[in-house]
């Protein structure tokens, strides 16, 4: 098990701003079981599935006939028009989700400066924040070439952090020095994730304290 | 598995089968809690477009959108052990990302990135119809009507047509509405859109 244990920090709930259809309805329950907890052994308000199909009698909801059917349907062919999943995303998602158990945490990308991905240019260079409660990793990226970049990353707080970047060519792996730096040298551009194991002088790799989203070089 | 039927529908119809997608949803779902990467990752792919349009109906940006929508499937995997069915999957996934996004816009501003693309405001529909790429008389005609829906009816009548009825509770649960609610309240904005698309001679002509 994780040392993180099972209290994952809880951000906020978001306000309900009165912009909300349900300004006036009950505001989510802070306590609830949900969703970080494990659900609760068969005494929860958690209904079995509804046996029925879509056409079935839904108890308060109305009866959909053909044109409300045409109308729905309408209505998720436009909003995928107009505003389509990025054809990338599930590629990206594919390839953050192929890691073995994730008890550590998850780190959000909350800050990028810089030029955006893709972009070519002799200078180029960003930087990209993550955070989560107990970890922040800022990494600085470096154009090479048009194949490889260079990494310089810091993370705090210090720790025996071992630090693997998953590329789609494979696995780069360095340590975190004691000031919680490392570079990454000669990283292929393309996808790349970071996964932060402990770092152990011996034996099996660490288990794993933290991943990032992935991130396109 | 080859005797599994192919993940990849990007908009099912889901008023059609419904049962039956459902029923697949249930086992791709338990067997990407034993383990199998090609099961979760059908789930993802049926999943990922309600998910996306739940979030950016909360005005992120595309880019941090999909970065929402990837924290939220990796924090899955730590608890995927601890869901239960379809329903508890959709409201762990709606609440979760609802609460990831929301976090990340407070960063963002915290950081004062106000004009951030992970900030810009996009009101939905975003796009005016006349540049809209809809193949059709009858989407454009749909999208004008939309347009001039409540922002509430427009937010809920997104997400709705992309969950089963089944899920509309846990839909709901995720939204902080209260369980049955979603029913209704369908009802209500579909019965004005209605009333909004008779008048349009570029709907009713079909």
């Amino acid at each position: 098990m994780s040392d993180v244990g099972d209290e994952e920090p809880r951000p906020a709930d978001p306000p309900m701003d009165g912009d909300g259809p349900w300004s006036t309805d009950p505001p989510m329950d802070g306590d609830g079981p949900w969703p970080t907890d494990p659900p609760m052994d068969g005494d929860g308000p958690r209904p079995a599935d509804p046996p029925t199909g879509e056409d079935g009698p839904w108890p308060g909801d109305p009866p959909l006939d053909a044109e409300d059917r045409r109308i729905l349907d309408g209505l998720r062919r436009v909003h995928a028009s107009a505003d389509p999943v990025p054809d990338t995303l599930l590629d990206r998602l594919r390839f953050v989700l192929a890691l073995e158990n994730v008890m550590g945490e998850v780190l959000s990308m909350t800050e990028e400066i810089g030029a955006a991905p893709g972009a070519r240019g002799g200078e180029e260079s960003r930087t990209i924040t993550f955070d989560s409660e107990s970890l922040t990793i800022m990494v600085a990226i470096t154009v090479r070439d048009d194949e490889r970049v260079r990494l310089d990353g810091w993370l705090a707080p210090v720790g025996d952090h071992l630090v693997e970047l998953r590329t789609s060519r494979g696995l780069i792996v360095t340590r975190a020095d004691d000031q919680g730096r490392f570079t990454l040298e000669g990283v292929p551009r393309g996808l790349a994730q970071i996964v932060i194991r402990q770092a152990l002088d011996v034996g099996p790799r660490g288990t794993i304290l933290a991943v990032t989203p992935s991130m396109v070089f | 598995m080859s005797d599994e039927p192919a993940p990849e529908c990007p908009t099912p119809s889901l008023t059609d089968r419904g049962p039956e997608r459902r029923d697949r949803l249930a086992a791709q779902l338990r067997r990407a809690q034993e383990g199998h990467g090609e099961a979760l990752d059908a789930v993802v792919a049926d999943l990922t477009p309600m998910l996306w349009h739940a979030v950016r109906s909360q005005g992120l940006g595309r880019q941090a959108a999909e970065d929402v929508i990837q924290t939220t499937w990796l924090s899955l995997l730590r608890y995927l052990h601890t869901i239960e069915n379809p329903a508890g999957l959709i409201e762990w996934l709606i609440t979760t990302a609802r609460r990831e996004a929301w976090r990340v816009r407070a960063a963002s501003r915290a950081e004062d990135l106000a004009d951030d693309d992970a900030l810009a405001r996009v009101p939905d529909p975003g796009v005016p119809p006349d540049d809209l790429v809809v193949q059709d008389e009858q989407g454009r005609a749909l999208w004008k009507a939309v347009a001039r829906l409540a922002q509430p009816c427009r937010d809920l009548l997104r997400i709705v047509a992309f969950v089963r009825r089944p899920d509309y509770d846990a839909v709901a649960a995720a939204l902080g509405m209260p369980r049955g609610s979603i029913g209704p309240t369908r009802g209500r904005c579909l019965t004005k859109l209605r009333r909004l698309l008779a008048e349009d001679p570029d709907w009713s002509r079909s």
